[in-house]
């Protein structure tokens, strides 16, 4: 049975569209070397077999390694995820002592509310004065971890 | 051919089924926590994410948006022993994917008995009229109180809103009566206010003019005598001119008393004896 382009053609084209049904922007890459396969038979009709094979494997690895490597978008938005409000810069207003007889937290002011609340209680691995500017680290439950920036 | 058609085949499907499961989008708000032979291993974030099919398991798909929690109504007795319809609303957030998943077996329901119980607790604690006027500071103690337990599920309470303190139905008519049998009493009290001033006000009008009544008296009385003095020292020791003026008097007034219509009387002179000692020439005493 002799291969022809537009099998290529096709074979893409129902990768294409297997993609649309799994939608993991995966199969895509197999799809565009299938029809990148087919282009090529077209331009030179006396390729192997096995040449059609490898150029198609070959084509769709380096799109994909190219894709998973340089081309992802980095995040647009934290907004809506758990880790939305790490990174925000607040001021201390009461300081963070050494734990001792009391509780060590202190209190931390945002310009902007952050997570509904201007002043959240924090604590800190390490003692830190009040006024000083500090980033938040995590967020456990009501508490914020906040580190100097 | 054959043959080696079903194996590429098999191999197709294979291949896409691995893909497939190996491969997941996560939407934005969402995060999934996954197990790697039963034990947490990763989080996926969102956008585009490889796992191990064979090994790995995508055990919860978490949404880390604000969640909004309903509480539902509830009775709620406190500590003047009055009942109370109370209700919420929560937004919580969950801020450790992983805490809340192994934390505990359902954290919205969990956070939901947890606020509904701490607010019969802080409710409890207050006394009708304060549970229905203090609204934030049941909201602030209600987020204090809920701290200590969210920190082990991996979750923040955003804020928890009080939609609604009211009386249960007989409390709510109890209080009516209450409020109308004030108003009847200040009416009351008011009206009888009324009175004892205009009482007052009439008392001192009697007052004031029985006083003015006696000044009046008392300068007229003046007046005579001031008169009849004037009158006396005009006349000096001389008394004929009065003795005259008397007379007429008299005379006129006898006239006046024969002309009345009902005269059917004979009116003797008042000084019959006067006239008769006169008459016998006896000298007067």
């Amino acid at each position: 049975m002799q291969i022809l382009w537009w099998h290529w053609m096709v074979l893409g084209m129902g990768l294409a569209l297997a993609e649309l049904a799994l939608f993991s922007f995966f199969i895509i890459w197999f799809a565009v070397g299938a029809l990148l396969v087919g282009v090529a038979l077209l331009a030179l009709p006396g390729l192997s077999f096995t040449a059609q094979i490898l150029l198609w494997t070959a084509a769709s690895i380096v799109m994909t390694v190219l894709w998973f490597k340089f081309f992802r978008h980095v995040n647009k938005t934290r907004s809506g995820q758990a880790d939305e409000a790490l990174g925000e810069i607040g001021v201390l207003v009461s300081a963070i002592e050494p734990v001792g007889s009391a509780s060590g937290r202190g209190e931390v002011r945002f310009q902007k509310p952050i997570m509904g609340a201007e002043r959240w209680a924090c604590l800190a691995d390490e003692p830190i004065a009040a006024g000083t500017r500090v980033k938040v680290l995590a967020v456990d439950g009501q508490f914020l971890k906040v580190g100097k920036t | 051919m054959g043959e080696l058609g079903f194996f590429v085949i098999a191999l197709f499907v294979f291949a896409a089924v691995t893909v497939a499961k190996g491969v997941r989008i996560v939407a934005q708000g969402e995060e999934w926590v996954v197990e790697r032979l039963g034990k947490y291993h990763t989080t996926l974030l969102p956008g585009l994410n490889v796992i191990i099919p064979y090994l790995d398991q995508v055990r919860y798909k978490l949404v880390t948006k604000d969640i909004i929690l309903d509480v539902q109504e509830q009775e709620v007795i406190t500590r003047d022993n009055a009942v109370i319809l109370t209700n919420a609303i929560a937004f919580i957030k969950i801020t450790d994917p992983v805490k809340a998943v192994y934390g505990v077996t359902d954290f919205s329901e969990a956070i939901r008995n947890m606020i509904m119980t701490t607010l019969r607790s802080i409710i409890g604690e207050m006394n009708l009229d304060e549970a229905l006027s203090n609204r934030d500071a049941i909201k602030a103690r209600l987020r204090e109180s809920i701290a200590d337990e969210a920190i082990d599920w991996g979750l923040t309470v955003k804020s928890v809103e009080i939609q609604d303190i009211k009386p249960s139905e007989s409390m709510q008519r109890a209080m009516e009566a209450q409020a109308s049998a004030e108003r009847e009493r200040k009416a009351t009290v008011t009206r009888a206010e009324g009175t004892k001033q205009s009482t007052i006000l009439n008392a001192e009008a009697q007052l004031q003019a029985a006083r003015l009544q006696a000044e009046a008296q008392v300068t007229l009385a003046t007046a005579s005598a001031e008169a009849i003095k004037r009158v006396a020292v005009a006349l000096g020791s001389d008394d004929a001119p009065v003795r005259y003026l008397l007379g007429e008097k008299y005379i006129q007034t006898l006239g006046s008393l024969a002309t009345s219509e009902n005269a059917k009387t004979v009116v003797l002179p008042a000084d019959l004896q006067d006239a008769l000692r006169g008459m016998f020439g006896r000298p007067r005493v």
